[in-house]
């Protein structure tokens, strides 16, 4: 496997969504908490769209939006 | 995903795993995923994965920078608007999977008599069958031509950046463009990035049946199953049996089990079918199993004409529809 350097741009770190009936979330991360910015180098997943959509917009970030089929 | 618009996230449903990049305005930038029938992860790594995100990446300061051209948004479409699947599923708070979108929404098709089976049945050709081998760790990077994309002058080592017209990024989107394909198309032009050479346009010339994929591995309950593999006779074997070298005769070569079942027929290994309900030739299609399931609905009865030990024998055949855990009738 090739060795990765971190997937970093100028302050444009991707947002994560799961768009299926599971979503993923980082630890402590609660899907009723009013959505913050997240540190740069980290990605975390949000499993609400429209919430994903709409911090993205606020923060002018990418979305990584995932559908899968296995919880 | 009840709130989700999949007209404008819109991906062949039965993948086991798929991924957008997106800017915040819902601009796609790239898909990531696909897969063929053997796995479904035969076009997914860590490697390819990584590729991807920093080409999102790249895209996504293009969009900041004003730089990516807007592209049109699909009609919008929600899993609500298929009715059966909102009364069956959402309605009783139940988890809505992938598949059950393609599913649902075939056999509404099916049921007003939209359902293009060649489109939307067989879906995501297979790029092996035109003789592309993709190093997939490297992305879209070829790693071995044959066939039709070797007479097409496809190298080893060719970067492909533009498949059927469109800009590619990722398998996932080179397989959605394609899939895409209108099924009557007979040449696929694409570019690749050549190593010294710069950008080389190609023209593939697509062989027959391009679009017939293995659907065994998906749930589809707009098959109609008759638990058959076959194989197309050779010319030669038509002309020694008697017939049309254009015929889609083919000889069954296995039988699964289910089909003793599930009461369906009587066929054998070694039989040959030479007719569909009376039929015995489409110019679309090679195969007798591609052409009976085409153009039977799953469930019905099918008149075969057939082949055994040398004496002409018609059958009738049952199909089976199938049903899926957690569905109720899509």
């Amino acid at each position: 496997m090739q060795q990765h350097e971190p997937l970093r741009r100028s302050g444009a770190p991707l947002l994560a969504a799961a768009g299926l009936f599971v979503g993923l979330s980082v630890p402590g991360h609660s899907s009723s908490a009013a959505p913050q910015p997240f540190p740069d180098d980290t990605l975390e997943w949000l499993d609400d769209y429209q919430q994903a959509l709409a911090l993205a917009k606020a923060t002018g970030r990418p979305l990584l939006v995932e559908f899968r089929c296995a919880p | 995903m009840n709130r989700i618009d999949v007209g404008l996230f819109d991906f062949d449903w039965h993948h086991s795993i798929y991924f957008f990049i997106v800017s915040p305005d819902e601009q796609i930038y790239l898909r990531y995923g696909g897969r063929d029938a053997a796995s479904a992860d035969s076009y997914l790594d860590l490697d390819s994965f990584v590729l991807a995100l920093r080409a999102g990446l790249e895209e996504h300061e293009r969009w900041l920078a004003g730089e990516l051209p807007a592209s049109p948004r699909p009609p919008p479409f929600f899993a609500r608007e298929l009715e059966r699947l909102r009364v069956q599923e959402l309605e009783r708070g139940r988890c809505v999977e992938c598949h059950m979108i393609a599913d649902y929404r075939a056999a509404a098709r099916e049921r007003e008599g939209t359902l293009d089976k060649p489109r939307e049945m067989f879906r995501s050709p297979d790029i092996r069958d035109l003789g592309i081998h993709l190093d997939v760790p490297r992305g879209l990077t070829v790693e071995r031509a044959e066939g039709a994309a070797m007479a097409a002058g496809v190298l080893p080592g060719d970067v492909i950046v533009n498949f059927a017209g469109s800009r590619v990024l990722t398998f996932g989107d080179l397989l959605y463009v394609y899939d895409g394909l209108d099924r009557t198309a007979v040449h696929l032009p694409l570019t690749v990035e050549r190593s010294g050479a710069g950008p080389v346009d190609l023209e593939i010339e697509l062989p027959p049946q391009w679009w017939v994929s293995d659907i065994t591995y998906r749930y589809w309950s707009i098959d109609p199953q008759t638990h058959l593999t076959t194989a197309p006779l050779t010319d030669a074997r038509k002309r020694d049996l008697g017939f049309d070298p254009e015929s889609f005769a083919c000889e069954v070569t296995r039988v699964n089990p289910r089909a003793g079942v599930l009461e369906l027929h009587d066929l054998r290994p070694g039989d040959v079918i030479y007719s569909v309900d009376g039929v015995e030739a489409d110019p679309s299609v090679w195969d007798c199993l591609v052409y009976l399931r085409l153009n039977v609905s799953a469930g019905e009865e099918v008149d075969l004409g057939v082949l055994r030990d040398g004496v002409r024998t018609p059958m009738t055949v049952r199909t089976h529809r199938q049903r899926f855990r957690k569905l109720g009738t899509p």
